[in-house]
């Protein structure tokens, strides 16, 4: 522990601690360009000056260590001079282009010369200008398809460079010539491309990077700033929708250390154009004479709910069934479930289309493997080995894998195995690429030759010694050693795998769609929980099995119970179970189930098999289609009602690791669509029920009530990120 | 009673003496359509929006002299060019709600709007006093190149910045 | 007796019409003479220099919407603007504006009617007046038109008293109440009324812009305080019947008093109809100067004023010229 004064307040810190955190920790502001804590200190842009005592020159805050009794001043005339001084020099070769920059407004640069800076120059001479085009007057270069750059008004702090290079692990950014003419440029003709290129448009203090669907839109000072939750996959990251009206001109990071630790992906900072997108669902639409015609919600929800009543009279309530999401929030799945089981009386209501192979459902009690992530996200970072198994992870969770880089950058072991090559194979510190469906039969050669090679840790893993051989004689049987063969992996690699998993401190084995959607997921899960346990990892702390879900609410529908057989809260059912998703398309097929309401999900273009789909459905009485956009499914749909998007309606989404998110609304539903929760309570009392919820804080109410991983969670305090709600 | 007759004999008299001195001063009034007044150097009338001697638009959308607009009486929508230069694509001043303050004119640092000498611009349709861009825009040499329909005062063509008084 | 009717009719027709046209010149006045006492140009646009204005505000108002409200008194609220207008068109029938003149051989009196209680007649008729304001007020059924009728009528009797008894003076020298006979007690210029009784001219100027309503006693129709009094619900002709009669009554005043302390007619070189009219105008003027001139009082002052100034004053002055007569 150090001690040290500041500005004539005094406090201790850590050893190791700078200048600059120290003086965060007392609320006094030093400016920084340069400086960004998940990136390395480089001291470049001199901004941070500040006075220490017995120290003839100006120190940067941002990298000198505090010791013993320094003193420390940040605001003696000395420090003002010098930031007066570091901005005059800046500002010389600034194009001061601030009216067409659409940095403008947020500008760190503008902030701090209006806060610190002088306010008249003394520089008469022409400003630097890097040409692009020598015929044009404007020096705007599109470095890649989101990005374009105007080096004019670099004041080169390379914080884009050290963020491509340091967080996302690319080298598609770089800094060119030197002194003056410093030149941030991609390699001639290679754009940067890489799925966090957004990113350095936030991280610029200046406009030299902008981004492009953002450009010339509006000014930043007439939108309005709301926090909300991103919907595009499981990650969960927090996220602030810029809009003006009832338009959203751009997303940008609402930092949140746990989650996203202030990055997002391209998918998520420039994927909202559904949200305004000319073909939006605007009102509820009836088919009549085999034609889709717009007719008024009235007619539309009498309609819905007298079909639905005439078929529940005439062949019972186990005639329909539900179609959940994972990309509504949970309130909306929670009114869904509830309008089934008590408005129909049914447990007809599955959520997984995407897969004909179904993973158990998950109990309150056990909480057992099959069920999302056992670790955090932070956790991800820390853990000295990471398996990738059957995860594309840029694609699938792009900021998880941003952990799995920082985790590398730690000196963390990563390993991939995939039947196809991933961009994550970089990092790997041993890629394996196996041919499809042979997962099992490659994670049984990993186990054997941990028992074989007697590597595995007895002591910690608690097995006994028959369940050893148990699980030795089932790896080492004569089929799984030919079909070893058939994975396409040698023995050789098998060996340096295993050398690396039993050498590792701790082991988080990441797995994605591709394992969770496979015939054998069950085994493969229970493969990999058998892993964990020989190296003697299963109840440590960055250890753990982690199945990646696809949607954004993937975790928050399996807890709000849209399972046929589990309640909110995983509670058992207690009579029979319904169906599922493929047993339902079966009983349409019988001609069990005549009306399917399907909410969110778009099973032809989810579903393996679409002609079987598309010809299952098309056999309903009434298919009820609730959606934003018109998807595959609605097309064949007799009733379409429009729902509202996640920018137009309140709710909680529930990530990947269980955390339980807030949604805010930024405008109303277009047109004259409704958010999914309004349309289920009309549609319910219109069949004679009360859903009486004014607003998703009262449904969530009532959920925490009733599910008991979601009880004693706070709607008001749930959108602020020190007090997330996480999934007990 | 005393104040009463003071009152009658001194304080009336004497009001009556100043108004009939009054009678007979020239009237001050100015009659408008055939007489106007100087207008100061600083007057503000109806807005214009200058070129640049090349005849492109010196607005670039900046959205300061909306920001500055205490009416909010400004909208604008920026675009970019076939040049990537930022430009108004829309650009509208609701002439009914602005309060000729000046501000837009101060905030401007393209030094593009200005608020001009022109005040006849009344009009008997609330949709015509929004003006577009088209209406705001003068030549390089300062002439309006649409002349808003006013019902008295002279023809188009007129300096925008000229005297009109 | 035929020829008296047809004269007396053709002496109506003309005073009528000039009656009115006078109305008219007179709003014209006020406004013009109000303009540039305030250094102002007044009307200039309708003819030359506006002359023809009231022309135009009169075809205005014929024009305007004649809103009769839901709940007005219906009958009273007609007949209201009729009452103050009709009794300021018959009070000239006593006034002489002429000496008698000789035309075919037949004397003709500059009066229409020259009968010996012409100026009880004046009084009585007067009164009347106040009473299309006080029916105005009530019957439009408004607060500030009941308000302003209250004022109205309570000014008018305060004043009224006053008015009569400051007159009092001039009828004791003149031993007439025959308009003609006081006009013709003025054929000298230190004989007319003004100088042989100041302080009654002083104070019949003061009751008459009292019972004129007009500033600074326009307490009825205070814009500031009741927006316009009792005729705030008025609209078209009979906004403007109130107006006609305001105006009418201005010149009536004016007239009386041209009669009664200017001597009439009476003037050298001119024609005596000449003088007449110049001293009419003379008044006329004098009351727009007023108006240019005064601010308003304020309800207690004037009450005040009325009853414990004007009326002991008027009082004192009929016996000033009782104790000089009899000396």
């Amino acid at each position: 522990m150090v001690t040290l004064t500041i500005d004539g307040k005094q406090i201790i810190v850590e050893e190791g601690t700078t200048i600059l955190k120290a003086a965060e920790k007392l609320g006094i502001e030093i400016p920084t360009f340069c400086y960004h804590d998940q990136l390395e200190t480089v001291g470049a842009c001199r901004m941070c000056l500040v006075e220490v005592e017995k120290i003839p020159k100006l120190q940067v805050a941002c990298a000198t260590v505090v010791s013993e009794g320094m003193v420390v001043r940040t605001d003696s005339p000395q420090v003002v001079n010098a930031r007066k001084g570091v901005l005059e020099f800046l500002l010389i070769n600034h194009p001061l282009d601030c009216p067409v920059c659409d940095k403008g407004g947020e500008c760190e640069l503008q902030n701090l010369v209006f806060k610190y800076g002088s306010d008249k120059s003394r520089f008469v001479e022409g400003k630097r200008r890097y040409i692009v085009d020598p015929k044009s007057k404007y020096d705007d270069l599109a470095i890649g398809p989101h990005i374009i750059r105007n080096m004019n008004r670099c004041i080169q702090c390379r914080k884009c460079v050290r963020f491509i290079n340091e967080i996302a692990g690319e080298d598609d950014l770089g800094t060119f010539k030197r002194g003056s003419k410093t030149e941030i440029n991609i390699l001639p003709d290679i754009p940067i491309d890489n799925p966090y290129s957004g990113n350095v448009t936030e991280i610029c203090p200046v406009g030299a990077l902008t981004s492009k669907s953002f450009r010339y839109k509006i000014r930043v000072w007439q939108t309005e700033a709301i926090p909300t939750v991103c919907p595009q996959c499981a990650d969960g990251c927090n996220i602030r929708i810029w809009k003006k009206d009832e338009r959203i001109y751009r997303i940008t990071s609402r930092r949140n250390d746990e989650v996203d630790e202030g990055f997002l992906c391209d998918k998520g900072r420039f994927g909202f154009d559904f949200v305004n997108h000319p073909d939006r669902l605007k009102n509820p639409l009836i088919k009549k004479n085999g034609k889709l015609s717009e007719a008024p919600w009235d007619e539309t929800i009498k309609f819905v709910t007298s079909s639905f009543m005439k078929i529940k009279g005439e062949t019972g309530s186990d005639s329909l069934a539900g179609v959940g999401s994972g990309k509504v929030t949970n309130e909306d799945n929670y009114l869904f479930q509830k309008f089934f089981r008590s408005v129909i009386g049914t447990n007809n209501i599955d959520h997984r289309v995407d897969s004909k192979n179904l993973l158990p459902s998950p109990d309150t009690q056990i909480r057992n493997k099959y069920f999302g992530m056992k670790n955090t996200i932070n956790q991800i970072a820390n853990s000295k080995l990471i398996l990738v198994l059957g995860c594309d992870l840029e694609k699938e969770h792009p900021i998880i894998n941003l952990r799995v880089i920082k985790a590398r950058r730690k000196g963390s072991s990563i390993l991939v195995a995939n039947p196809v090559s991933t961009r994550l194979n970089r990092f790997a510190q041993n890629g394996l690429l196996y041919k499809q469906r042979t997962e099992t039969d490659f994670l049984n050669g990993v186990l054997r030759e941990i028992i074989e090679t007697k590597q595995y840790d007895n002591a910690k893993s608690g097995f006994s010694s028959s369940e050893i051989e148990d699980l030795r004689r089932k790896v080492s049987s004569s089929d799984s050693l030919k079909a070893l063969q058939t994975t396409g992996i040698g023995a050789e690699n098998i060996k340096s795998f295993v050398n690396a998993l039993v050498k590792a401190e701790s082991i988080i084995i990441l797995c994605g769609a591709e394992i969770i959607s496979n015939p054998k997921n069950v085994e493969i899960i229970n493969s990999l929980y058998d892993l964990i346990r020989l190296t003697g990892h299963q109840d440590k702390d960055n250890s753990g099995v982690n199945l990646l879900w696809k949607h954004s609410n993937s975790q928050g529908t399996l807890d709000c119970g849209i399972l046929p057989d589990r309640l909110p809260g995983y509670v058992r059912i207690s009579g029979k179970p319904g169906l599922n998703f493929n047993l339902m398309l079966e009983a349409v097929n019988q001609g069990k189930i005549k009306a399917m309401y399907i909410m969110g999900s778009d099973p032809l273009s989810e579903y393996p098999d679409r002609e079987y789909v598309k010809s299952t459905l098309g056999k309903l009485e009434i298919l009820l289609v609730q959606d934003i956009l018109i998807t595959e499914t609605a097309k064949i749909a007799n009733v379409i009602l429009p729902g509202a998007s996640f920018a137009e309606k309140e709710g909680t989404f529930t990530n990947v690791e269980g955390r339980v998110q807030k949604l805010n609304k930024a405008f109303d539903p277009l047109a004259d669509s409704k958010a999914d929760g309004q349309i289920i309570c009309l549609l319910a009392q219109a069949m004679g029920h009360e859903f009486e919820y004014r607003t998703p804080k009262d449904i969530f109410k009532e959920l925490t009530g009733v599910s008991p991983i979601y009880s004693g969670m706070d709607w008001e305090t749930l959108g602020l990120s020190k007090k997330q709600g996480k999934v007990k | 009673m005393f104040e009463v007759f003071k009152t009658i004999f001194l304080a009336i008299p004497k009001g009556l003496s100043v108004t009939f001195k009054y009678l007979f001063t020239k009237a001050i009034t100015v009659r408008y359509p055939e007489q106007k007044l100087t207008l100061s150097p600083r007057y503000r009338g109806l807005h214009y929006l200058k070129r640049n001697e090349d005849g492109s638009e010196k607005c670039v959308c900046c959205g300061l002299c909306a920001a500055a607009c205490p009416s909010g009486c400004i909208y604008m929508e920026p675009a970019e060019d076939e040049f990537g230069q930022r430009y108004a694509k829309v650009y509208e001043i609701n002439e009914l709600r602005c309060i000729f303050c000046g501000y837009c004119q101060e905030a401007c640092p393209k030094e593009a709007i200005f608020l001009g000498k022109e005040y006849e611009f009344s009009n008997d349709q609330r949709e015509k006093m929004i003006y577009k861009k088209e209406d705001l825009l003068v030549s390089i040499f300062g002439q309006r190149m649409k002349r808003p329909d006013a019902r008295t005062g002279p023809s188009g063509g007129v300096r925008p910045d000229e005297h009109s008084g | 007796m035929l020829t008296f009717i047809i004269i007396t009719l053709i002496k109506v027709l003309v005073i009528f019409v000039v009656f009115l046209l006078m109305i008219a010149l007179l709003t014209w006045l006020e406004r013009k003479l109000l303009g540039h006492f305030q250094v102002r140009l007044g009307p200039m646009r309708v003819g030359p220099h506006g002359l023809l204005q009231p022309i135009a505000d009169g075809i205005k108002l014929l024009f305007k919407e004649d809103i009769i409200p839901d709940n007005v008194n219906k009958f009273v609220y007609v007949l209201a603007p009729l009452l103050t207008f009709i009794p300021a068109l018959i009070i000239v029938a006593v006034i002489p504006f002429g000496k008698s003149i000789e035309l075919f051989g037949q004397r003709i009196d500059m009066v229409i009617s020259n009968f010996n209680m012409g100026i009880l007649y004046i009084f009585a008729v007067a009164s009347l007046s106040v009473y299309g304001i006080v029916l105005a007020g009530w019957s439009s059924n408004n607060k500030y038109s009941l308000l302003g009728g209250l004022r109205s009528s309570a000014q008018m009797i305060s004043y009224e008293v006053s008015l009569g008894l400051s007159l009092i003076g001039v009828f004791m020298i003149a031993g007439s109440l025959n308009l003609v006979d006081i006009v013709n007690a003025q054929d000298k210029l230190y004989n007319w009324f003004i100088i042989r009784q100041p302080l009654g001219f002083l104070l019949y100027l003061v009751c008459a812009t009292a019972e004129l309503n007009r500033i600074p006693f326009d307490l009825p129709e205070a814009e500031q305080e009741l927006v316009a009094g009792y005729y705030i619900e008025y609209s078209s002709m009979k906004f403007s019947m109130f107006f006609l009669g305001e105006y009418g009554n201005m010149i009536n005043v004016s007239a009386l008093a041209t009669t009664l302390f200017l001597g009439g007619w009476h003037g050298p070189f001119l024609p005596p109809v000449v003088w007449f009219l110049i001293k009419l105008t003379a008044f006329l003027f004098f009351f727009i100067w007023i108006r240019a001139t005064l601010p308003r009082f304020r309800y207690d002052q004037l009450m005040n004023f009325g009853w414990k100034v004007l009326l002991p004053l008027t009082i004192l002055n009929v016996l000033i010229t009782a104790v000089v007569m009899i000396l």
